[in-house]
This record gives C-alpha cells, sequence and structure tokens, in this order.
C-alpha cells in the first residue's frame, strides 16, 4: 500500500531525538512528506503554514504537554491527529480523544501498526473540506445518513432509532475512536454524562444485528476503556 | 487475707477502710439497740415474772441480729443480752450477781444458744457468698476464655483480656506486651493500642524480671498508685497487667483475688499463643520475602539479560557485518531483534504491573461494561500477538447481555495473561475454552479452560505464586502472569482459582461480582424503540 501515500504530509511531534530518527526513517521510506516539531508552539506553527494531512502527537513527554495541544491543533485543521500514550496514560487518551484527536497508539508499537492508523487516518479524511460525506460502506453494509437507512446488498436491516443515531455517530467518525462519552452525548444529549451502561447495551444489540461473531466484532470494535470505531476497512 | 498474698484485694480495701469501719460501727450497735429495745419491752410487760419467755425474746432478737448483721454485732448482741438478762431480770435485780444455781444455767444456755445460732448462721452466710463468687468466678473465667478462643490478633486477645478483667474485678486495667529479648513492645487498655507510658516502665520491668507482683498493696514499692502483676505462660512473661481499683468496684468483686491470677493465667497462655503465631507468621514472610527477593534476582540476571544478550549480538552483528551477510542472514538477525524486543516489553510491563499491584498502585476504574464487548477485544488483542488462525478457541458467551462494573482494562489483561498461560502451557493445538456464566444474581464466573497436558496436583496452590514457573518450564515469562490475574480479579472484588480438567489440562476460574443496580434501565426502550427506519 506504499504507493498509495501519494506523498501526504505528516506532522511529528516529539522531542526524543531517537525515536523521531526512527519515525522520520520509516515514514519517508513509505513515501510520506515529514515533518517535525519538537515544541508545542513549534508544533502550532507547523500545523499553521504546512497544513500537513496527519498530525502524531506525543502524549507523555517531559517538554510538551500534549493533551494541551489537541485543541489548539484541533483549531486550525481539521487533519487527523493520532495520540502516541503510554499504557499508563488511558486517563489522557480519553481526554485526547474527546478534546478532538482521532485514535490512539500504544507504546511500544509496532512499524506496521503505526502505518495502519496513519493510513487508515488518511482515508477516512480524504474527504475533509468537501460535502461531508452521506453514506458509508462497511463489509457488505451500507449506511445511509440522509435516507436514515443500513441495508445490506437488497435488504433493509432494522434498527431502532437509538441504534441509528449511534450508528450514524460512529460513522460519522469512521474508522476513528469515539469515546463513550462523546457517544453518549450525541446519542442522548450531555445529561447522560457518565451512564455508559447505555451505551454497552445498544452495541450489544447492535452487535447482534450485525456481526456474524458478537464477540469477534469485525465491524463494531470496542476500545476497552476508551471507547468504540466503526471499521471501514479490513 | 493479709496484704502479704501474692496479689491482693488490698488496694481497694484500704482505699475503702474508713467507710468500712463506720458501717461495722452501725452494724454493732444495731445490735445493742435491738437487746435494748427487747429488754425495755420486756420490763414494761413485766418480765421478771415469765423468765422463759423473756429468754427466748433475747434470743430471737439475737438470731434475727445474726442473720441481718452478722457474727460479731450478733456475739456483742447475745453478751449485752445476757447481762441485761442478769441485771434487769434475775435476783438480785439491779446488779450483775446471781443468787441461785438454776438462774446461772438459764443465763449460760441463752448465752450458748445465742452463739451457736450465730456461729450457724454466720457459717451459711458464708458457705452462699462463697458459691456466689465461685459463680461469679467461673462466668467471669468462661466468658474469658471464650472470647480469648475466637481472638486471634494480639490486639484482640488483649482488648478482650482487659474488657473482661475490668468488669469481672471492676478495676481499670492496662498490658504491655514483652518484647524480646526484654523490654516492653506495646501497651492496650480496653480500646486497644495505647502508648507504653514511663511511670509504668519502670515497675513492669521488675515485675518481669522477677515474676512477682509489684505496686500498689503488694509487698514491693506498696506505696504506687497501680498494681502490676506478671503474665505467666510457658515461655515466662509474656506481659505485664497494670491495674488500678474503681470507685464504683463491688465488694464482692474486689475480694475476688484468686479470680484474678487464674484470668491472668488464662490470658497470659493466649497472649503467648498469638505472640507464636504472629512470629511464626512473621518468619514465614521473611522467608516469603527472601524467595521472591531471589526470584526477582533471576529474573534480572536471567530472563531480562536473555533478551538483551540477543539483541546485542544481533543487532551488532548487522552493524559491524551487516554488508557481508546475505540477505536472508540480514533479515533472520532483525527478526531476531524485534521478537526479543517483544519479549522484553513484556517482560517490564508484567514486572511493572505487579509491582504496581503490590504497592498498592493499581487503580481500578470502574465502569459498566460488557464482558461481550471484554471477550471481543481480549480475542483481538490475542489474534494480534499470536497470529490470526494460529490458535484455537471455543467460547460460551450467553448472548443475554451481562454488564458488570469492572475495570475493563484490568479485565481484559486477566483474560489475556490466562489464555497465553493456557496457550504456552497447553501449545497451540488444543482449543481453549472460555465460558461465562451468570451464578444467580450475585456474581459472573468465568473459565478458561485448556487440555494440554496440566500441572501436578502439588503445584496447583503454588500457581498463582510470584515468580512461580511450572516445573521445567523456562524462558517463557517471569510467572508473574497469574498472579496479576489473581491480584485484578480480588481488586474487583472477586475470586481466582484453579483445577485440573477432566481429562486433562488446566482450568482457571474467576467470578466478578455483580452489583444490584445493573442498568436494566433501557430494556423497556429497547423494546419499545425497535420500529424501521427507510421503510
Amino acid at each position: 500500500m506504499g504507493a498509495v501515500t501519494g506523498g501526504s504530509s505528516i506532522l511529528i511531534v516529539e522531542d526524543d531525538r531517537k525515536i523521531l530518527r526512527v519515525f522520520l526513517t520509516t515514514l519517508e521510506a513509505e513515501g510520506y512528506r515529514v515533518f517535525d516539531a519538537s515544541t508545542g508552539q513549534r508544533a502550532i506553527e507547523e500545523v499553521r503554514t504546512r497544513n500537513p494531512d496527519a498530525i502524531l502527537l506525543d502524549l507523555g513527554l517531559p517538554d510538551i504537554d500534549g493533551l494541551a495541544l489537541v485543541p489548539g491543533i484541533r483549531s486550525h485543521t481539521a487533519a487527523p491527529i493520532i495520540v502516541v500514550s503510554a499504557r499508563e496514560q488511558e486517563a489522557d487518551k480519553v481526554k485526547a480523544l474527546d478534546a478532538g484527536a482521532n485514535d490512539y497508539l500504544t507504546k511500544p508499537f509496532s512499524v506496521p501498526e503505526l502505518l495502519a492508523r496513519i493510513r487508515a487516518a488518511l482515508r477516512s479524511h480524504a474527504q475533509v473540506g468537501e460535502v461531508p460525506r452521506t453514506t458509508i460502506s462497511f463489509g457488505d453494509y451500507r449506511l445511509d445518513l440522509e435516507g436514515r437507512t443500513l441495508s445490506r446488498g437488497d435488504a433493509h436491516i432494522r434498527l431502532s432509532a437509538t441504534e441509528f443515531k449511534l450508528l450514524a455517530t460512529l460513522a460519522r467518525h469512521a474508522d476513528d475512536v469515539v469515546t463513550t462519552n462523546a457517544l453518549l452525548k450525541e446519542t442522548w444529549g450531555s445529561a447522560h454524562y457518565g451512564k455508559s451502561g447505555y451505551v454497552r447495551v445498544y452495541m450489544h444489540s447492535l452487535r447482534q444485528k450485525l456481526e456474524s461473531d458478537p464477540t469477534r466484532p469485525r465491524y463494531l470494535i470496542n476500545e476497552a476503556g476508551l471507547g468504540y470505531r466503526l471499521r471501514t476497512s479490513e | 487475707m493479709t496484704s502479704t498474698t501474692a496479689t491482693g484485694e488490698f488496694w481497694v480495701v484500704k482505699d475503702n477502710r474508713l467507710w468500712r469501719f463506720g458501717e461495722a460501727l452501725g452494724r454493732d450497735l444495731m445490735g445493742v439497740a435491738a437487746v435494748a429495745a427487747v429488754t425495755a419491752l420486756a420490763l414494761w410487760l413485766g418480765g421478771r415474772h415469765d423468765l422463759t419467755n423473756t429468754s427466748i425474746a433475747y434470743l430471737f432478737v439475737i438470731a434475727l441480729v445474726s442473720t441481718r448483721c452478722g457474727y460479731r454485732p450478733a456475739v456483742l448482741a447475745a453478751i449485752a443480752g445476757a447481762l441485761c438478762l442478769d441485771y434487769f431480770f434475775l435476783p438480785p435485780y439491779g446488779t450483775l450477781n446471781i443468787d441461785n444455781g438454776r438462774d446461772i444455767v438459764t443465763e449460760l444456755s441463752m448465752l450458748g444458744v445465742a452463739v451457736l445460732v450465730s456461729t450457724l448462721n454466720e457459717r451459711a452466710r458464708k458457705q452462699a457468698r462463697a458459691a456466689r463468687l465461685s459463680e461469679h468466678r467461673t462466668q467471669s473465667l468462661y466468658a474469658l476464655v471464650k472470647e480469648l478462643a475466637d481472638a486471634r490478633s494480639i490486639d484482640d486477645v488483649c482488648t478482650a483480656g482487659i474488657r473482661h478483667i475490668e468488669t469481672g474485678i471492676g478495676v481499670s486495667a492496662r498490658v504491655l506486651i514483652r518484647a524480646e529479648p526484654d523490654g516492653f513492645q506495646c501497651a492496650f487498655s480496653d480500646y486497644g493500642r495505647v502508648a507504653l507510658e514511663t511511670e509504668d516502665l519502670d515497675l513492669a520491668h521488675w515485675v518481669a524480671k522477677h515474676l512477682e507482683p509489684a505496686g500498689k498493696g503488694t509487698r514491693n514499692t506498696p506505696d504506687a498508685t497501680v498494681c502490676y502483676i506478671p503474665l505467666t505462660a510457658t515461655r515466662g512473661c509474656v506481659g505485664v497487667l497494670a491495674i488500678r481499683a474503681r470507685e464504683s468496684a463491688s465488694a464482692e468483686a474486689i475480694q475476688s483475688v484468686s479470680l484474678v491470677q487464674s484470668m491472668a493465667q488464662q490470658w497470659a497462655m493466649a497472649i503467648e499463643r498469638t505472640l507464636l503465631a504472629e512470629e511464626k507468621h512473621a518468619v514465614e514472610v521473611e522467608a516469603e520475602t527472601e524467595r521472591i527477593r531471589n526470584a526477582v534476582l533471576s529474573a534480572i540476571s536471567h530472563d531480562l539479560r536473555t533478551p538483551l544478550t540477543v539483541i546485542t549480538s544481533a543487532s551488532s552483528t548487522l552493524v559491524e557485518h551487516g554488508d557481508r551477510l546475505q540477505l536472508s542472514a540480514r533479515a533472520e538477525m532483525s527478526r531476531l531483534i524485534n521478537d526479543e524486543a517483544k519479549r522484553l516489553s513484556d517482560l517490564l510491563k508484567s514486572l511493572l504491573d505487579v509491582t504496581r499491584l503490590q504497592s498498592g498502585g493499581l487503580r481500578v476504574n470502574r465502569d459498566w461494561e460488557s464482558l461481550e464487548e471484554v471477550m471481543g477485544s481480549v480475542l483481538r488483542r490475542v489474534d494480534e500477538r499470536r497470529g490470526l488462525g494460529r490458535w484455537q478457541l471455543r467460547t460460551h458467551v450467553p448472548s443475554d447481555l451481562t454488564l458488570v462494573q469492572i475495570d475493563a482494562i484490568l479485565i481484559e489483561q486477566v483474560l489475556i495473561n490466562l489464555i497465553d498461560n493456557a496457550l504456552t502451557y497447553a501449545g497451540n493445538d488444543f482449543p481453549i475454552e472460555i465460558n461465562i456464566a451468570t451464578r444467580g444474581e450475585r456474581d459472573v464466573m468465568i473459565s478458561v479452560i485448556d487440555h494440554g497436558g496440566g500441572i501436578r496436583s502439588e503445584e496447583l496452590p503454588h500457581i498463582f505464586d510470584k515468580f512461580y514457573r511450572s516445573d521445567g518450564t523456562t524462558g517463557h515469562g517471569l510467572g508473574l502472569g497469574l498472579t496479576l490475574a489473581r491480584g485484578i480479579v480480588e481488586a474487583h472484588g472477586g475470586k481466582m482459582w484453579a483445577g485440573h480438567t477432566p481429562g486433562g489440562g488446566l482450568t482457571v476460574q474467576f467470578t466478578l461480582p455483580v452489583a444490584n443496580a445493573a442498568p436494566h434501565m433501557i430494556e423497556a426502550e429497547l423494546s419499545e424503540g425497535v420500529r424501521a427506519w427507510g421503510q
């Protein structure tokens, strides 16, 4: 898939030179144009001047409060932000995702993992700036946000109003992680903050309807402690 | 009893001496007054003509005094009665002289009968009191022994003992527990541990050394305000009991010196038993700590160094001779580095996790989670690590939704560790079974079953021990996976245990409690909301 990158540009916010070196080498070898920033201020500048297609942001760096950077970056660009964090920073991950980050990577991760995330992020945000997509396909399913239908081939799948809202929310952020609280807010309204049980119940019924093996879901992926993602590509 | 007995009532008796003296004097006077009243009555009724009835009246009053007031007032009353009879009723009247022998017999038999009745009465009273004391003593001892038998910690033993001594004898008590080889380690009052007070220590040291009571009411330093009694068990003095009388102490209770001794003896045995148990436990903990220390050293020196050695040698080969190596050899070196680095990362992760678990740094962020989802992400993770299709699994997850309040990330870790363990020891050839079943309303039980070779029965109790690895297996990990899994489950209020799989293999099971308020809130909404869109 290396050839598909089409020279997309990626900004890496990372202050460890060695890790940066590995990222730069790997991503450049894949055909990406890569910039780096080692301070928060520099990162915002790079976002404004270079308008990267994706941003890789390390949350756990001593000199940069990565979490505080997310809203700043988001205010300048709609490009996907992938946060990189250590395993112990679950809470930070959720905050970053809620603040506008699109995906996360947990250290230590492998290069194929990194590349897969970047590809997925670039693909699902390819139409950013144009008219938002009104139909989203995953597997054999086709979700029509305007007509409010879900179909598999010619067959309609019956969904309750809430199930549809939930699926539509995930579909609007296809391939991104949507936190449980973000799902609650978009589907039920902000008054239901913290009632994650709602989401679990409806995700369960959605999986029963859409997945052939609900314990090994292909589309409605649970990210433990974080939220859910609708996987549109294998 | 005298104040030279081993332990005594004295410290209380002395306090109340004046009051008791006044009380005794009052009773004596009451007896004499009763005799005077009878004398006056008999004179008025003309008792001089009926000596028999007069004598009987005196006897009656003396018997009454003996019953009501005790032995001494009765004897005093008898003497007073004899003198009155002689002075007022036996001729010549108004003198203590007696003319004829018959009157002497009357006089002496009245005195004799009066003393006899008083003595008999006194004996009966003594016996009754002894019986009461003995009953009180038996009850107090029984209550103490019963409670001591249930007490496990030194704290329980000491507070129970103090409570019983205080209520049984009516004193304020403290106990000082000895520390080996000498000195005292701690003190207890009725509400628990208190500070060791320096005023106690001097006498307590003396008591512990000489195994003799000291302080108030004893031969040794009797001017102290507190009495110190040694608590002696089989291996010597285990502690010192310090008692101080209370104002409200009942006369009966205070005199139970032997009760103090019996209680102190029972108590000393219980304290010794607890101290021995605690010492034994400390020794075991010490041994366990030693074992873990060795295991950590061996883990660091061997298990962590092995991957490092591979990485160092493979990478240096690439750096120094990379250009001379064949393409396949270079790929092999890189793959080795990659694999070993992953292994190193896993080892470090489990070491960190166990350290966090042990130091109490494990935070459980509970949320309503679906076990079906947790299973889903577990399977995805194991697939990522082991390779899709490289292992087999059969799951039995109930299709109705089970929501539990857990930390999904931690429980995911538990399941991954159990699956890893099963795959490591049973191999990839046998499918692993995972069953989830709700047990009533109380909890959910999750079983991870493998059909491999299993382990020997004597290994079963140890598989959750830190750094334990089944015999003959090395290099798979640090032996922390199951320790961590159990720790996490216990932090959730669940239990984890292991057994043999029928037909061979290992079964590890754990429970997770189901909170009462599971959110069934939207069940109704679910059924009502099922309407099709776009049709």
